[in-house]
Formats: structure tokens, C-alpha cells, sequence
């Protein structure tokens, strides 16, 4: 077998992402231990048992260079990471907005600020008024039909 | 001579109508992510209280199946189940989407979904009494295997990465068993957050683990959201008849599965799809396209989880108890027309009900054009959208969709944070299908489970209870026969020489 075959893995993300999930099913197993029935533990601390159990094995695994080609966790450079987190911003904050704004306006902003996010192309002044426009009217019709005719109780808002 | 009389019954203007109208409004509201067929049923349930107990019947049950089908669309062409049903569906039906096909899925799908939902209704027609049994013969042990067959199918999605998939398997039923505890009432791993003590919504984290890390990634490049090929016309139903056909024994069996889960109370579309999909997968010529655009893989889903609307309607019409949550809704529907339901039911009051099975038919039947009409415009809509619109519109369908499973503003943040997770966890190889399995059947699992153990423990006979019962051995060897099935028959398959190379 040659040097390079027993060398192991370097893939540094494997060993951590299952240190975590160890860590996880540490803390499942501690917090089980505050149950009164027998009837709630024995379900989650098997499973968090066995996850702890699959988890030490991927790490051998990992020693032993036996694992599968893992896939890069790396971001490409053509791929954009500050619009990545601008939507998860968007949305996160939408849910965290919604009882203060109320969901008409929430949809809106968010609407608006993804769209800032997801767009590539130049704005020419066709795009600049159909694109507001159509957000506008995609947003107003799910509130209409969420809140009008399927009678979901939208939040209103104490902002306004 | 009664027969013709209840069929004629059915296809009256007005039952027409309201098959028509109720697989439309269903077909839209299914594939809305969020509105499940419950939500659905359950809207639109008071509109039928004025009307004759038949034709009720036939608008509740159009709707149910127009529902079961809609969700299949976001599954294809946005990787978001519509509805729970349709998990599996994204397995093949966005890959399929994604290579430029999903204008060939969203017609498979309809197809699929029709032959289904026909298979279901047939034996609601011909077999309901005797069939009603089935559901009586399940006990919780039998609910716990068949959902360990559900789990089972993780180590075909593990896409070479068994110990990963299994470790996102064992996340998802940790996830399921957050919040008040189905059997003991113990609050678990809430750790004092208020917000989790209504546990993870199911619905919610589907949208989330599926839906968001799309979004994600969508946003990240200016590339088209999917594949569109000189071929795109928005049906091909020729060349869908053609798969179909050579799929029949697919979509038969998987349309029997179908019916068969729906009979048992509390499994529905979800397991029904996920069960076809594994069985489909083992008994296919090549099971390495499974995940990554197999017709077979839609054809299955779709054909079993619309099965399960006829298979549903047999316990709840002659048992009274719900085979699915629609049925549920419809039931309760049924009693404020006064309908009493119960084995007597399909002699003394065989009008309503035999009416009601022939609407179910024509509403399935009327669900052919319905779907490949709505299907066309839905695909050539996402399609031809730009991306700076349909991002944006999704996000906002599944902020509203979300939260109006349980109108709460903490689904919404959670659907966001599990779908980061989610897209995080897969760049390290860790998918989310295992994660979305775990999810589901982690509830049925633990409390068939924990009821089995109780019952066992208290007989003194364990082993007995979950290994000596005939419906749990069969359950048991299907596990066994899916999990190590195809491995064992490409070692038999070697020939000698080859085994010893």
C-alpha cells in the first residue's frame, strides 16, 4: 500500500461535524435525565445513544481513511455569500417583524429586500416599475387570499 | 339496476360541477407549501352544510384529491412538498425539474396521481367492508414497524453516505421528540424555551428543510433556476403515457400500497408515498437512479399517496374511524348532515354513499385535464419567472404558508433557522430527506414503540409482542428484504470468479 492510500482523510469538517453531533447527544441524554416517566426517556435517549454511537464510528472511519469522498463544504468564489446571508437575514427578521409591522407590510419589506437580493440583471426603467409593481400585487394576493377568503387570522400589527 | 341509478345520480350538473370546482380549488390550494389537504377539506367544509349529504360528500372528497395531487407541484419544480404527501415526490421530481424534465414530471405526476386515486376509489367501490378489518388488525407494534420500514428508506437516500444519513435520521426523530411527550406528557428538550413546548410543526420543517436552502442557493448565483431544453412545452403527455404504460406494475402496486395505508388510521399520504417509493426502488432494473430524476420515483409516490383518499374513505365510511386527517374533517362533516356512519351505512343509506364513490371517480377522472392544464401553466410560469421575482414570491409563500399552519410567528423563525441548518448541514454532506424521515415517523415510531413496550411488559412477553405477531413479521421482512435485498442478489448475482477477484 503506498503512503499516499494510508494516509487519512484531511478532511477536518467530518471529525467536526460529528463532535457536534456527539456534543448534541450529550446534551438530548443530560436533558432526559429530568424526565419523571420512563415512558419519555427511553425514546429519545436511544436515539441520541445511537447517533452518539454512528457518530464515533464516522470518526473511525474518518482515522481510517475509509470514508466516502466528502463533498467540499468550501463556498465557490462565483457563488455570492453576502446574498446568501442577506436572505436568511430577510426572512429571519421578517418572522421576528411580523407582530409589530403586521404581515401586510412585513410581506412588502421582505418582498423588496429579496428581490434587491436575488437581482442580477441591470434595472432598466421596464423593470424598475413591473418588477414593484408585480411584487406588490403577488404580496396583496396572498394576502387577500390567506387572510379574506381562507380566513387566517393575520397578525395586524401594534406598530400601526 | 341501483348501480346505474347512483352513477347517473353522480353525474348530475351539479355533482359535476362540484367535482369539477372542488378538484380545481383543491389543486390550487395543495400546491400552495403550508396548505395541506386538511387545510383545505377543512376551509372549505361549510360551504357543504346546505347541501344534500351526496353531493357534499363528492365536493369534500374533489377537493381531498385535488389537495393530495396540487402538492405535488412545489415538490417538482420548487424541491417543497406542497403538502406532506408529496415528500417523496421531490426525491425524483426536482432532479427531474432540474435536468430539464419537469414538464415530463408534472404530467407523470398527473397521470400517476389519476391511476391512484382510481385504484383507491375501486376499492372503496368493491371492497370496503371486508377491507375495514385491516384496520382493526393494526396494533401500536404494527404502527412502530411500519414506521422502522419508513426509516428504512434512509439507507436508499443515503447517496453513499450511510453513517451520515443515518446520523441526520437520528437528528430528525430527536427534533419529532421535542415538546410535550404523545404518551407521558413530560416536556422534553425545550430546555425553558416557551416556543418549543408546541414541539417542531411538521409542515413548517418540511418548507424549511426543503424549501429555504433552495432559496439559498438561488439567490447565491445569476444561473436559471432550472433546466429548460428545446423540448420544454409544458405537458408531453405523449411521451408521459408511453413511461406510464411501461410503468403499470409500478404504478398498480404502488397504488395498492397506497390504499392500504390509507386504510390504517394516522399513517396517510406521507408514509403511503414513502413505502411505494421504497418499494418501487428495490424491485426497479436499476435502483442507482433513484434520487437523481427516476420517472419510476414520481410515478410511485404520486400513484400511492392519491390512492390513499379511496383507501381512507373505508374505515372512516365503515368503521367511523378517520383513515386520514381529511377524513377526519369530512367525517365530522358527515355527522352534522346527520349521516350516521357504520357498517349499516352501505345498506341503508347505499344512495349517498355509492353516489358519493362514483364522484369520487369522476372527480378523479375530471383531475386528468384539471391537472395537466393548472400543471402546464405551472411550469411554464416558474419557468419563464425571473429569478428576482420568484425568489422573493417563494420566500414570501412559505413566511405565509408557515404561519398559517398554527398562526404562530415562532413556526415562521423556526422554518427559517431549521432550513439554514438544513443547507448547512448539507454542504457537509448530510441531506436533508434523512432529517424530514426521521421528522415524520419519529411520533408514530415512539408511540407505537413506548404502547408496545407497556403492553408487552405488562403480559411478560416482549419478544412476543414485537416479534411474534404475523403482520409484524411481514412488516419485518420487508425491512429486511429493503435493506439488504439488492445487496444480497448483486452477491448472488457475481459469478464466482468474480466473487473471488
Amino acid at each position: 500500500m503506498s503512503d499516499a492510500a494510508r494516509k487519512p482523510n484531511r478532511d477536518i469538517s467530518t471529525p467536526f461535524m460529528a463532535a457536534i453531533f456527539i456534543a448534541l447527544g450529550a446534551v438530548v441524554i443530560w436533558d432526559t435525565t429530568t424526565y419523571t416517566d420512563a415512558d419519555s426517556y427511553v425514546f429519545p435517549r436511544t436515539i441520541a445513544t445511537v447517533m452518539i454511537g454512528l457518530s464515533v464510528l464516522l470518526v473511525l472511519q474518518w482515522l481510517l481513511g475509509w470514508s466516502p469522498s466528502a463533498k467540499d463544504p468550501g463556498i465557490a468564489g462565483a457563488q455570492s455569500v453576502p446574498r446568501r446571508l442577506a436572505l436568511f437575514a430577510a426572512m429571519i427578521a421578517a418572522a421576528l417583524a411580523m407582530p409589530f409591522l403586521g404581515f401586510l407590510a412585513t410581506g412588502l419589506i421582505v418582498f423588496a429586500a429579496i428581490m434587491l437580493t436575488a437581482m442580477y440583471d441591470p434595472w432598466t426603467p421596464y423593470r424598475f416599475i413591473v418588477y414593484p409593481v408585480a411584487g406588490a400585487a403577488i404580496v396583496g394576493g396572498f394576502y387577500l387570499l390567506f387572510a379574506r377568503v381562507l380566513q387566517v387570522p393575520l397578525p395586524e400589527g401594534t406598530w400601526f | 339496476m341501483a348501480a346505474l341509478e347512483n352513477l347517473i345520480a353522480a353525474l348530475s350538473p351539479l355533482n359535476f360541477l362540484l367535482a369539477l370546482g372542488g378538484v380545481i380549488a383543491g389543486t390550487v390550494i395543495g400546491s400552495l407549501p403550508g396548505l395541506t389537504a386538511t387545510m383545505a377539506v377543512a376551509v372549505l367544509v361549510p360551504i357543504t352544510f346546505s347541501m344534500e349529504p351526496a353531493s357534499a360528500l363528492i365536493l369534500m372528497g374533489a377537493i381531498y384529491t385535488g389537495a393530495i395531487y396540487g402538492g405535488a407541484y412545489s415538490a417538482i419544480l420548487l424541491n417543497t412538498p406542497g403538502t406532506p404527501s408529496a415528500i417523496a415526490t421531490t426525491f425524483d421530481g426536482y432532479p427531474m425539474a432540474k435536468n430539464g424534465d419537469g414538464d415530463l414530471a408534472m404530467t407523470l405526476a398527473c397521470i400517476a396521481s389519476v391511476c391512484g386515486g382510481l385504484v383507491g376509489a375501486a376499492f372503496l367501490l368493491v371492497l370496503a367492508p371486508p377491507l375495514a378489518g385491516v384496520a382493526l388488525a393494526f396494533g401500536p407494534v404494527e404502527y412502530f414497524w411500519l414506521a422502522v420500514f419508513g426509516l428504512s428508506l434512509i439507507a436508499a437516500l443515503s447517496e453513499g453516505h450511510l453513517i451520515k444519513a443515518l446520523m441526520g435520521g437520528c437528528l430528525g426523530l430527536l427534533l419529532s421528540a421535542i415538546g410535550v411527550a404523545e404518551v407521558s406528557a413530560d416536556i422534553r428538550l425545550t430546555f425553558g424555551s416557551q416556543v418549543l413546548i408546541g414541539g417542531i410543526e411538521t409542515v413548517s420543517a418540511l418548507i424549511g428543510l426543503y424549501c429555504v436552502p433552495v432559496l439559498i442557493d438561488l439567490v447565491a448565483t445569476p444561473d436559471k433556476h432550472l433546466k429548460v431544453t428545446s423540448e420544454s412545452k409544458g405537458i408531453r403527455l405523449k411521451e408521459a403515457l408511453a413511461i406510464s404504460w411501461r410503468g403499470k406494475f409500478n404504478l398498480m402496486r404502488s397504488s395498492v400500497i397506497g390504499t392500504m395505508v390509507g386504510i390504517l388510521p394516522g399513517a396517510g399520504g406521507s408514509i403511503a408515498g414513502l413505502v411505494a417509493y421504497s418499494e418501487a426502488r428495490r424491485t426497479a432494473k436499476n435502483p442507482e437512479k433513484f434520487g437523481k430524476g427516476a420517472p419510476e420515483g414520481v410515478q410511485a409516490t404520486e400513484s400511492a399517496n392519491n390512492a390513499t383518499v379511496g383507501g381512507g374513505f373505508i374505515p372512516t365510511l365503515v368503521l367511523g374511524i378517520p383513515g386520514t386527517p381529511p377524513d377526519a374533517v369530512i367525517l365530522g362533516a358527515l355527522l352534522v348532515q346527520g349521516v350516521k356512519v357504520g357498517p349499516n351505512l352501505f345498506t341503508s343509506e347505499s344512495s349517498i354513499v355509492y353516489t358519493f364513490i362514483w364522484g369520487l371517480f369522476l372527480a378523479t377522472i375530471l383531475m386528468l385535464p384539471v391537472g395537466l392544464i393548472i400543471g402546464r401553466y405551472a411550469y411554464s410560469s416558474i419557468i419563464a419567472i425571473p429569478k428576482a421575482l420568484l425568489v422573493p414570491t417563494v420566500a414570501f409563500m412559505t413566511l405565509i404558508g408557515t404561519y398559517s399552519i398554527r398562526n404562530s410567528t415562532s413556526d415562521v423563525a423556526i422554518m427559517v433557522i431549521l432550513g439554514s441548518i438544513g443547507w448547512v448541514l448539507g454542504r457537509f454532506g448530510f441531506t436533508a430527506s434523512p432529517i424530514v424521515l426521521g421528522l415524520i415517523l419519529g411520533s408514530i415510531a415512539e408511540q407505537g414503540f413506548v404502547q408496545a413496550w407497556t403492553i408487552g411488559a405488562a403480559a411478560e412477553n416482549l419478544i412476543g409482542m414485537f416479534f411474534g405477531r404475523p403482520i409484524s413479521l411481514a412488516i419485518i421482512a420487508m425491512i429486511v428484504i429493503s435493506l439488504f435485498g439488492p445487496s444480497l442478489v448483486r452477491l448472488f448475482s457475481r459469478s464466482p470468479k468474480e466473487t473471488v477477484q
